[in-house]
């Protein structure tokens, strides 16, 4: 079970853009709200994916669940962003985009934000975990931070 | 597989295009310069506009087919495609082109992209939805944009980023290598007065010291934004010998999307992470075209960003997976001396954004002798839209024998 803990205070400003709770990934975002990183997986055939979506790429099902991951992974690889491209991110530049591969769910990507790292620590192949930032009463962003 | 059917058997046989303006700078409305492109690569042609019995374009083009045609007064327009995405389809427009007339489906095809960034707004800019669907980012976002946009992963240079940082990360490519991608780009629109980067000469120091924008991406990494329009018209390699310009051939038009790849870039499989995506349309370009990357002359390469140039030209296998960065070592892609001459005119990084259009006028200019950086006795010119962008395409012109 993946048990980051809730983090206060966001990362961004409060105009920057809150995700859209929609029919397909109401549960992922009622998981996070409750501190667990939850990843589609497929009841057919067992395949996980992320980003959500209405159907199995591999044998075409829309059955799914939600299995929980324990929100653990690796920088797959990142960005760190000097250049804002959106007025809520200019007071925040330089800030840090990573891609995490999980350990566990079938490797799936999940982008994300590693929070507390200086720009120039951040690296491929760094281990991290889930953490909950509270952005919102209704949403709750998976970001991670640093395995030391 | 056997031999491609509609090997040489169309020809490019004009070539057109407007002025190119930094963004903003056009002195008349993206329409007109849609139109005066169309007008313009017809009269290079030796045709009239009543000749034109098919429109091809990409992208959401604005200067709809519908209202182009009108305007222009066409007559019998039998053929009209358009093709998804963004720079991807640059090719994919001459690859449609050559099906139509190959097909005897229409005789005279015109492939056109007007552009004015000034008008209307950047194409990278942070947006959600694609093509015509695109929206402002609002207070909140749905679809996939919810999964992005909320942790500042907003444009495109951010999601290239990644991926270049990644072919970095495993094969030890450096920014300094990027850069060499971005001085042989510039160093050719010096000697091109179309070029919107005419007189702005560019050293490797001056790359490495420009503003970062999304590590490892700087300033000269990225593509301008430009306003302007061009447009190429495709007929039957029979009916070519007739007009005026030396027939470039299209040997092989290719387009696809690698398995598994697809709109979500988080769902592609691992390895397409560090490649263009592109090494099935290498594979299936090259076979139709009869030949292999040692008989390319000269390419025309599309710079959405500098790392995914690196990466197309290995999945276009001049080098190695992985190899993209010593090979670019040593001015292998600078015109006249290196191996490997890309973007004789100054690419999207330094002629103009024009979607990657302008890059297939370009190619047709080498093949005619008309470059202002001319490749010896080029025969083949290897032409690719827009990398690590699916479905993408990629063309091979060959000079009339």
């Amino acid at each position: 079970m993946s048990d980051g803990p809730e983090v206060t205070g966001s990362t961004f400003p409060p105009d920057m853009p809150v995700p859209l709770v929609e029919a397909l990934t109401e549960p992922f975002w009622t998981a996070a709200r409750a501190g667990r990183l939850v990843i589609q997986h497929c009841t057919q055939c067992g395949t996980y994916r992320h980003l959500p979506h209405l159907m199995c790429s591999t044998c075409q099902s829309s059955a799914h669940d939600w299995v929980e991951s324990a929100g653990t992974g690796t920088v797959f690889t990142y960005t760190i962003v000097t250049h804002p491209v959106h007025a809520a991110t200019a007071a925040v530049v330089p800030y840090n985009v990573v891609v995490v591969e999980l350990d566990d769910c079938g490797g799936v990507m999940v982008p994300g934000n590693v929070l507390d790292c200086p720009p120039d620590e951040v690296h491929a192949g760094m281990p991290v975990e889930v953490v909950f930032e509270r952005v919102t009463d209704e949403i709750t962003i998976p970001r991670f931070r640093r395995v030391t | 597989m056997s031999a491609w059917p509609l090997q040489d058997r169309t020809s490019i046989v004009g070539i057109g295009e407007t002025e190119y303006w930094k963004a903003g700078g056009a002195d008349r409305t993206e329409f007109e310069l849609a139109c005066e492109a169309v007008r313009r690569a017809v009269a290079d042609a030796g045709l009239t506009l009543a000749d034109v019995d098919g429109l091809t374009v990409y992208s959401g083009e604005r200067s709809d087919p519908t209202e182009v045609a009108q305007a222009l007064g066409l007559r019998d327009l039998r053929f009209v495609s358009l093709y998804p995405g963004g720079g991807n389809s640059a090719c994919a427009v001459l690859h449609h082109a050559a099906i139509a007339v190959g097909s005897g489906s229409a005789d005279v095809v015109v492939a056109y992209r007007s552009i004015c960034q000034g008008q209307f707004g950047r194409f990278g800019r942070a947006r959600v939805g694609s093509g015509t669907a695109r929206g402002e980012v609002g207070a909140s976002v749905g679809g996939r944009a919810a999964f992005t946009m909320p942790l500042g992963l907003m444009s495109a240079a951010q999601s290239y980023a990644l991926e270049a940082r990644r072919h970095m990360y495993e094969y030890g490519t450096t920014s300094e290598h990027f850069g060499m991608i971005s001085v042989a780009c510039y160093a050719n629109a010096q000697r091109n007065p179309r070029a919107v980067m005419h007189g702005r000469p560019l050293t490797l120091e001056d790359h490495q010291r420009s503003r970062m924008i999304a590590d490892p991406y700087h300033l000269f990494d990225c593509c301008q934004e430009s306003d302007g329009a061009c447009a190429v018209v495709v007929t039957s390699t029979e009916r070519a010998r007739d007009l005026p310009h030396r027939p470039v051939h299209i040997a092989g038009a290719a387009e696809g999307l690698a398995a598994g790849d697809g709109g979500d870039r988080f769902r592609r499989p691992r390895e397409l992470w560090t490649s263009a995506g592109l090494a099935g349309v290498a594979r299936d370009l090259y076979e139709r075209a009869g030949i292999g990357p040692a008989d390319i002359d000269v390419a025309q390469l599309y710079e959405n960003f500098t790392g995914q140039v690196l990466m197309t030209i290995e999945d276009f296998g001049f080098c190695a997976r992985g190899e993209g960065g010593p090979f670019v070592e040593g001015g292998t892609l600078e015109w006249p001396h290196g191996d490997l001459p890309i973007n004789t005119a100054g690419g999207n990084l330094a002629e103009a954004y024009i979607h990657g259009l302008s890059l297939v006028n370009e190619g047709v200019r080498q093949l005619r002798g008309d470059s202002t950086a001319q490749v010896d006795d080029a025969e083949h010119c290897l032409v690719v839209a827009g990398p690590s962008a699916p479905p993408s395409s990629a063309l091979i012109l060959r000079r009339a024998s």
